[in-house]
């Protein structure tokens, strides 16, 4: 486990879980540049089996997917020992409170809204690896 | 690998002066292909509107509204923005207005990396 990631120079084990490849790219580049090792899935049941295989130490999650939702991704992924409680990182366009707070009751970390404003994004990954498995 | 053989001949000439966007420096291996798909989305744009599928305007209007800002071109995530609006209330006038600028936006866009001098940033969360 490389929690701390960033800070302890050490780097962090990330699966990203979105079905727009552009943003897949863009999430690549953008963690990668910090020393992270990335893993993709193009879609929600790749994901859920990624996560499975790789045990990563943290999952970016697109909530917009098909055919199940990002949701239901964090459902299947809280209801699994080996990420029962990894930190997600949900991505969303919607930035209405009853989407985050429905996220969050399903278990989910934390959230950032698409457009993603990349500085941000860096932040939270690295305050979720600091904070570790939940 | 993709052939685009749409564009074997160039991209469509920009008519008109460039419109300079700086995007973060991190991003310049990948920009010129989001542009790329950017011009074939509004492609896919253009005829969806015709064929007054506002459900394919709409989901097309929602990766566009994702991807535009992510990348540091804010204008393509506010035009993204008022798309899918327009699309659930089936407003063609809208939409007929928007397509053309989007795409006149894509052929006179011109990127330059430079961190510093960095303007166009996605709104901060509240």
């Amino acid at each position: 486990m490389a929690a701390g990631g960033e800070q302890s120079g050490k780097k962090a084990r990330i699966l990203v879980v979105d079905d727009d490849e552009n943003m897949r790219k863009l999430l690549s580049v953008v963690l990668t540049s910090k020393g992270h090792e990335i893993f993709l899935a193009s879609g929600p049941i790749e994901g859920i089996e990624a996560a499975a295989r790789k045990k990563p130490d943290l999952i970016v999650l697109d909530l917009f997917m098909e055919p199940i939702s990002g949701m239901d991704v964090l459902v299947q992924l809280r209801q699994v020992e080996s990420s029962a409680k990894t930190p997600v990182l949900m991505l969303t366009a919607a930035n209405t409170i009853n989407t985050v707070n429905q996220a969050f009751d399903l278990g989910v970390t934390d959230y950032i809204t698409k457009p993603i404003n990349l500085d941000r994004l860096q932040k939270k990954i690295a305050e979720l690896l600091v904070r570790g498995p939940q | 690998m993709r052939v685009r053989f749409k564009y074997l001949f160039g991209k469509p000439k920009p008519q008109g002066e460039p419109i300079p966007v700086i995007v973060d420096p991190i991003l310049h291996d990948i920009v010129d292909g989001y542009l790329e798909d950017a011009l074939d989305q509004a492609d896919a744009l253009e005829e969806a509107c015709k064929q007054k599928d506002f459900d394919a305007v709409g989901k097309l209007a929602f990766t566009m509204s994702g991807q535009g800002g992510s990348f540091g071109f804010d204008q393509i995530s506010v035009w993204g923005d008022e798309l899918v609006k327009a699309a659930k209330e089936a407003k063609t006038d809208v939409i007929d207005d928007i397509v053309p600028k989007y795409k006149d936006y894509l052929t006179r866009v011109q990127v330059s990396y430079d961190l510093k001098k960095r303007t166009e940033r996605p709104p901060e969360e509240s």
